[in-house]
């Protein structure tokens, strides 16, 4: 249907950015625009680059960074006696509760009546950056102010939340697939696959439906780790229908899965949903004091750090951290695993002071625990190698990147997809030091090892591809990089909906690739 | 960038106050000058009182316009003569008390008088007010002689004093001060207008009050923002609203209007009035266009635009596609068409930008509805008399954002109640919109079978 493709469509980064350009180049007096952007840092970087293509423009950037009663008045305070040729805000996430009864609303409702006064103290347009609930929220609790826009710009998220979902798809709780090859991958489906068909064919008297069942979250399993997500979206549906005849905990951890396929696709909504529905079954099974319900609870969180709403995501890692220490202690590695959790939102906020010290806490409880020389431990160096990363702190990134391939190199083995990434992780840190040149030879490693380990028709295999290409444009090579561009948007478009954000990103590389060559 | 797309960008700032310039008469597609005509029916028809009118609509409907419509017809039909006063012009909607009303009410009378009617209405309580706080001008004003006194100071200056803490403290402390009510004085002043009216040698025999804006106001007095204030203001203070000596109109949020206040509102001040969308399609066939609205949208657009002609702008079916999807809400139509211009490297605008410039409110629209609301809305959409349960708070919502659209009929009948309602075209590009009317369907063959 025509109609149902335009909501799916997607913004494309650089075309909101020109709209917002042109926005501000165009205003003559008081305007009013709104940017949906889910993630922090990622928010610094369009302003950064709005300002840099309007050099000569006297842009205002308010910071909010605690919450504030009327943006009137801080606006009012803000701007005073400064003239100014637009004026952007971001933090406003502080002020506005996600949807929860009982919160103070009292900052959306000052906005809608205050709506005709901004006109009078600002002869400039006016930008809010927040997240897309946020949008939602003013949307209808502030309708008056609202009416008023003369535009809305949507910044999809970005690839590191995307690439940290693959990374979750390619490592997340099955472990007996992790260790195994492409070939050897895809060897297993099939036999699992030959099997099930067995059992399936058995006279009717003498079916075995629970290994049929068992059989089918395995090849479930396996498809997800793949990145088949439509098979196994479709394979997890069934067993769900088969759990809900079974027990309660099978239908937990059903919706779980299921949850999870959802997430990796983007899917938020649908997901949120389905760990819901799973939390409210455990409180009735395993109740709320169970280190079960604190994995859920994590799973139900990752949906909401992914959305941008981290005050949710925050609020249930630490619920999650408090049944951990009172379930299982805090000298163990899950209740490690959780401090970490709990970082990432805050490094997604840009808070990365207290995004370290959680790191710091974490690694002590390692070192204790499982020790130095353990995948985890590396993994927890990779993650605060990215806070370091984040803060342009490229020695200390580097530094730690090298001590995790280490770790990894006596643990796990160089032909493992979580080497790959880390290798991809360094590479990274020497793009953005401009050492062009090393990157492309970790980005080389890192692509030739995921295919090896989980296969070139795979999302992560595509970012590979992507990163790769990306140097190669800011080398000026177009066409090896167009070339490489087109290839990850291929698998992409194969394994992911095609609304992904991620696809979005690739696209808009190819347009500048291919504009940069003219007409070839 | 061109000059043109600047001058047309700016044209449709969708903060632009209502000027009567602007206006453009929807009635037939509004369902028949409703105002207007409603208060010179309700006008005639008074005896020995006042009339109490309120006057509420959506967001961007056009509110003011319609009201500084209403200020001209009567101005020109009729004997009443129309003192319209804005009290955005006046207050701080952020604190607002209510002899500052009084206040712009008298401040807009001497003017209309002197303007119109060239009546110089004196009153020594207005000027001994005023002129406590002359000094808080005098050292900046530049005199000119064009300009005309009110009671002593320019109508400029007097709108000034919203922003001069220091001229505000000292004419509420001279107030305050005074033993004699504010409210009784105005209504001296306004007996002393009424007499000067009939003793003229003009058609007029009586003056009415507009007052414009109201609905605004988001701290009054001690109250606590919002609905508090508005509850306050038009519910605990309707003895002194409607205590004015003259015929008063006044605009009323509409969030207090579908509030349960509203029994109260109707019971103090008799009528309220909701101004309806503009309609450009026939009722329950949204690809029927209704040609008298549409054209009604494009004269609005081109008086705007000024010189440049529409078709300089827009390629014709972009227009259309635009008018078409604003659902008879203009202020939407310059959301679409700013939209459009941020978007677009050249004019005129061609189909493809058009269309792509709803997507960020479809978007918007497509997280902001509830999952239960869908059902609501397949249902209004299928119903041929596209009517709502009106004591459904969901629906309160769902026309405060826009959601639904209220419209009235106009041409298919009398009746200046009959309203009906329509689903905002935005919604039917909704996925969610989509399934759910799919399954509606399904469910209604079955339910056949």
């Amino acid at each position: 249907m025509e109609n149902n493709e335009l909501e799916k469509e997607n913004f494309d980064e650089e075309a909101e950015i020109r709209r917002i350009v042109r926005s501000i180049s165009l205003a003559e007096k008081y305007f009013l625009f709104f940017a949906s952007c889910n993630q922090v840092p990622k928010q610094k970087e369009l302003i950064k680059e709005i300002k840099s293509r309007l050099k000569g423009k006297k842009i205002v950037v308010i910071e909010l960074k605690e919450p504030i009663k009327s943006l009137l008045s801080e606006i009012r305070q803000r701007t005073k006696a400064k003239k100014s040729d637009a004026v952007i805000v971001t933090g406003l996430r502080n002020s506005i509760p996600s949807a929860k009864p009982g919160k103070d609303t009292s900052f959306i409702s000052n906005l809608n009546i205050s709506r005709d006064t901004f006109a009078e103290i600002l002869q400039c347009p006016l930008i809010l950056f927040l997240p897309e609930y946020a949008l939602t929220e003013v949307m209808n609790g502030a309708p008056d102010f609202f009416s008023v826009r003369s535009g809305v710009f949507f910044f999809e998220n970005d690839e590191n939340i995307m690439s940290r979902q693959i990374s979750q798809a390619i490592s997340t709780g099955n472990q007996e697939h992790d260790a195994l090859l492409v070939e050897e991958r895809q060897q297993r489906i099939e036999n699992l696959k030959e099997l099930l068909k067995e059992y399936q064919s058995l006279p009717e008297n003498k079916r075995d439906f629970e290994t049929e069942f068992q059989l089918k979250d395995k090849l479930a399993g396996i498809y997800y780790i793949t990145a088949n997500f439509s098979e196994a979206e479709r394979l997890r549906n069934e067993l769900l229908n088969k759990a809900r005849q079974k027990n309660d905990e099978e239908i937990s951890r059903q919706l779980n899965e299921l949850a999870l396929v959802y997430n990796s696709q983007g899917k938020y909504e649908e997901a949120i949903e389905l760990y819901k529905q799973a939390l409210l079954i455990d409180e009735k099974t395993i109740g709320k004091e169970h280190p079960e319900y604190a994995t859920h609870l994590n799973n139900l969180a990752g949906a909401y750090l992914s959305q941008g709403k981290y005050e949710e995501a925050i609020e249930l890692y630490k619920q999650a951290l408090l049944i951990s220490e009172k379930t299982i202690g805090k000298e163990h590695p899950s209740y490690a695993t959780r401090l970490n959790n709990l970082s990432m939102v805050y490094s997604s906020q840009s808070k990365y002071e207290e995004a370290i010290e959680l790191f710091k806490q974490a690694l002590l409880i390692d070192e204790k625990t499982i020790g130095k020389e353990h995948p985890s431990y590396a993994t927890r160096l990779n993650n605060l190698a990215l806070v370091y990363n984040s803060q342009g702190k490229y020695e200390e990134a580097i530094e730690l990147y090298k001590q995790a391939l280490l770790i990894d190199e006596k643990t796990i083995g160089k032909e493992h997809p979580e080497y790959a990434t880390r290798l991809n992780n360094l590479a990274l840190v020497y793009k953005s030091q401009s050492k062009y040149e090393e990157a492309i030879e970790l980005f080389k490693q890192a692509k030739d090892i995921t295919e090896k380990t989980i296969g070139n028709e795979h999302p992560a295999y595509a970012i590979r591809l992507n990163n790769l290409a990306g140097v190669y444009r800011y080398q000026g090579k177009f066409r090896e990089a167009l070339d490489l561009f087109l290839e990850a948007k291929r698998i992409l478009k194969k394994t992911l909906p095609e609304n992904h954000p991620y696809i979005a990103s690739v696209k808009i590389s190819i347009e500048i690739c291919r504009a940069k060559l003219g007409g070839e | 960038m061109s000059d043109k797309i600047k001058q047309i960008f700016n044209a449709c700032n969708p903060n632009l106050a209502a000027d009567d310039n602007y206006y453009i008469d929807c009635k037939k597609a509004r369902g028949g000058d409703k105002l207007a005509r409603k208060v010179k029916s309700r006008l005639n028809l008074i005896e020995n009182s006042y009339l109490r009118f309120l006057f509420t609509g959506h967001i961007g409907s056009g509110k003011s316009s319609e009201l500084i419509h209403l200020t001209n017809t009567l101005e020109e039909e009729t004997n009443f003569f129309p003192i319209y006063a804005d009290i955005k012009d006046y207050v701080n909607f952020e604190n607002v008390d209510f002899d500052e009303i009084l206040l712009a009410i008298a401040v807009e009378i001497a003017d209309k008088f002197q303007t119109v009617l060239k009546i110089n209405l004196k009153n020594n309580y207005f000027e001994q007010k005023f002129s406590g706080i002359k000094d808080a001008f005098l050292s900046k004003r530049k005199v000119t002689k064009m300009q005309i006194s009110l009671f002593g100071l320019a109508k400029g200056e007097i709108q000034e004093i919203r922003q001069n803490d220091e001229a505000k403290r000292k004419l509420f402390e001279a107030i305050s001060e005074d033993r004699r009510s504010l409210l009784d004085e105005l209504n001296l002043y306004i007996a002393e207008a009424n007499l000067q009216l009939a003793k003229s040698d003009s058609k007029y025999t009586k003056i009415v009050i507009i007052v414009d804006s109201l609905e605004k106001i988001q701290k009054f007095e001690d109250s606590d923002k919002g609905l508090a204030s508005q509850k306050e203001l038009f519910i605990e203070h309707y003895d002194k609203l409607t205590g004015i000596d003259t015929h008063t109109i006044y605009t009323v949020p509409l969030a207090l209007y579908r509030s349960d206040a509203s029994p109260k509102l109707l019971h103090y001040y008799g009528d309220v009035l909701p101004l309806p969308m503009v309609k450009i399609f026939h009722r329950g066939n949204f690809d029927s266009e209704y040609k008298e609205g549409c054209e009604a949208f494009k004269e609005i657009l081109s008086k705007r635009f000024g010189e440049i002609s529409l078709f300089d702008v827009f390629d014709k079916d972009a227009l259309d596609f635009l008018v078409k999807y604003s659902g008879g809400n203009l202020r939407n139509m310059m959301i679409f068409i700013q939209e459009s211009i941020i978007s677009a490297d050249e004019l005129p605008i061609s189909f493809k930008i058009a269309r792509k410039s709803i997507q960020p409110t479809v978007r918007a629209y497509a997280a902001s509805i509830k999952e239960s609301y869908y059902p609501k809305l397949v249902a209004l959409d299928a119903d041929p008399h596209q009517q709502i349960d009106t004591e459904d708070p969901d629906f309160w919502t769902m026309l405060e954002n826009l959601t639904v659209m209220e419209y009235s009929n106009g041409d298919e009948t009398d009746r200046l109640d009959d309203s009906w309602y329509a689903v905002n075209p935005i919604v039917y590009e909704v996925g969610k919109f989509q399934t759910a009317k799919e399954e509606f369907k399904k469910s209604k063959k079955k339910s056949k079978k």
